[in-house]
């Protein structure tokens, strides 16, 4: 009887669970703000070290470098599409 | 199409790059709103000035207490900025955007009751008022003196110091023992003479130890490294670190040397005199000397008794439980009263139920009547008293039902909600769909914050290294030889290296 129960428990996490964790991440996704991340410290580190122009220098072509990284991922990702569909 | 989106791409690069981006210690000024006269900002500032006993008789005044507010604030966040208190300096930076936003219509007046009593508000004001009228600096001063006081009581208790007595010696504390130090002067071949008297570790008993001639310099400047009690010979082993001058050669020779002091009855100079026998300082407290805690009665003696250390508990505690209640058919006003949103609906399926919550079971039980002098009963037998033929069963037709509640139609629940025996929470399809919902939308609003994110990251502020690493860094960055500042130079080359390969990373792309 209790192996039954454990088995109907299980199930029923088995379709629980996710949608808890789903509630969970988007509490955390909600709650995520970048300007209080290490990465926006550490940048804020770089620009006093580095100074005002070179700093806008490297942040500025690491921008570009960002951009054309997500537009070469969004090409991709088309091409894949273009692949996956049975017609052309 | 390639060269249009490398263009695009210079030319943003180019205007990204016009914008100045002040530096964070020099951007407090512009940040930071004044509150200006005749605003309600003005009248708030004059309001604590008055709560705390100024009355500001001319327009000059008033005018130098709001600047004097905007100063003192300014103070505050270049002060908090410069120690890394951020989050201090922008608690000072709202405050500042509220007091500067706050409109006519923001405030009410409160009564606060007699001049007398200030109340909370006028509490929690005199503590920014003192600030506003200087006090707060007196308040400083005095709570860094007690500080002051505080911390020399304590290092004299853990930590070892020397100060000078009356013979003309220095009294040094080191751990448990207490060496004077016979003043010298500045011959290179003067005697320090070490003697030490005091407490031994472990509860031996007290000792006298003559340190052998050693020839330093300065006698101040010799630092007691080590001291280890032999038990079995009775000799005190120091190891002193001591920095002397050779006025011959000029130099300072720094040496350590380990000695041996053996146990004496009396101390003595080189010259023969006795030392005189001062008191130890009392770098320890002396925990006989302490109050006895004093005996207070016990306020509940019945759960610990400390002399017998069994906790003292009655056998039967008497509860008086009433048996018959004779106006248990006349309750009165209903205790009980369910929540507005546990109200079954009095229009079942005309109109959907706006406080339905999915995953909520709703309680159909029916408000107790408050015009019948009823009360349902829970077992469900018939009332026998003939004075109120109106009881109503439950599960009877009479009953309300509530039609949000799924698959419990007509079927009163017996507990109130709340009371833990509601069993598991019964979710509804449509919330997890919702769920999912939510959490497609977190991820659209993340991946949005993100791009405005990545966007800004030329105009992060610059901020400055935190500790030591901060301070290096400043001195390496104001480091200077002559008129050569050697931070300017790695940053130029390190500029021009950078343009190269931006050139060459550019030149690759448009020829392919």
């Amino acid at each position: 009887m209790a192996d039954i129960l454990e088995f109907f428990e299980m199930v029923y996490d088995l379709f629980v669970l996710p949608f808890e964790m789903l509630e969970s991440a988007t509490v955390a996704l909600d709650s995520f703000e970048f300007s209080t991340t290490l990465l926006y410290q550490y940048l804020g580190y770089m620009h006093f070290a580095m100074g005002d122009a070179l700093y806008i220098a490297f942040s500025s072509v690491a921008l570009v470098m960002i951009g054309a990284s997500l537009w070469s991922f969004i090409l991709k990702g088309i091409d894949f599409l273009k692949s996956v569909l049975p017609f052309q | 199409m390639r060269k249009v989106f490398i263009s695009f791409l210079a030319l943003l690069t180019i205007f990204i790059s016009s914008v100045s981006i002040p530096q964070k210690a020099q951007a407090a000024a512009p940040v930071l709103t004044r509150v200006v006269g005749g605003t309600v900002g003005e009248r708030i500032i004059i309001g604590i000035g008055e709560k705390a006993g100024i009355k500001y008789t001319s327009k000059k005044a008033t005018e130098e207490a709001v600047e004097r507010w905007n100063l003192e604030i300014y103070k505050k966040i270049q002060e908090a900025e410069q120690y890394g208190r951020d989050l201090e300096a922008e608690d000072y930076r709202k405050l500042q955007e509220m007091l500067k936003s706050k409109k006519v219509e923001d405030l009410e007046k409160v009564d606060t009751g007699s001049k007398n009593n200030p109340g909370v508000f006028g509490k929690a004001v005199i503590s920014t008022a003192a600030f506003l009228t200087g006090l707060d600096i007196i308040l400083d001063m005095r709570q860094e003196y007690v500080d002051a006081i505080n911390n020399k009581e304590m290092l004299e208790k853990v930590t070892d110091y020397q100060e000078k007595i009356e013979s003309g010696e220095a009294m040094t504390a080191y751990g448990p023992y207490t060496f004077w130090v016979q003043e010298w002067g500045y011959d290179q071949k003067a005697t320090l003479w070490f003697g030490a008297k005091g407490a031994t570790e472990n509860q031996y008993p007290l000792a006298n130890y003559n340190m052998e001639t050693i020839r330093v310099g300065d006698p101040y400047s010799g630092v007691i490294l080590s001291s280890v009690l032999n038990k079995d010979t009775g000799q005190l082993n120091v190891k002193v670190s001591f920095t002397y001058t050779d006025y011959s050669e000029k130099k300072v020779y720094t040496d350590t040397k380990g000695l041996a002091l053996p146990a004496l009855d009396t101390l003595k100079y080189p010259n023969g005199d006795i030392i005189p026998d001062y008191n130890k300082v009392n770098f320890q407290p002396d925990p006989s000397n302490l109050p006895s805690v004093p005996s207070v009665p016990w306020v509940t003696p019945w759960r610990d008794n400390p002399e017998t250390d069994k906790p003292i508990l009655p056998d039967t505690v008497p509860i008086e439980v009433p048996l018959s209640d004779p106006d248990i058919y006349n309750p009165g006003e209903p205790w009980n009263e369910p929540l507005p949103e546990y109200e079954p609906n009095p229009e079942p399926g005309d109109q959907p139920d706006k406080d339905y919550i999915p995953g909520i079971p709703v309680n159909p039980t029916p408000t107790p009547g408050t015009d019948s002098p009823t009360v349902p009963d829970p077992g469900g037998n018939t009332n026998p008293n003939p004075e109120s033929p109106t009881v109503p069963e439950p599960g009877g037709n009479t009953e309300p039902v509530s039609p949000t509640t799924p698959g419990t139609p007509g079927t009163p629940t017996p507990d109130p909600p709340g009371n833990g025996k509601d069993g598991p929470v019964k979710t509804d399809p449509l919330s997890w769909i919702w769920i999912f919902i939510k959490f497609l939308i977190a991820i659209i609003m993340f991946l949005l914050r993100l791009a405005k994110f990545i966007i800004t990251i030329p105009l992060v502020p610059a901020e400055q290294f935190p500790g030591v690493y901060g301070e290096m860094v400043s001195t390496f960055m104001n480091l200077k030889y002559g008129n050569i500042y050697p931070y300017k130079i790695m940053i130029s080359v390190v500029n021009l290296a950078f343009g190269f390969v931006v050139y060459k990373i550019l030149r690759r792309m448009f020829n392919g």
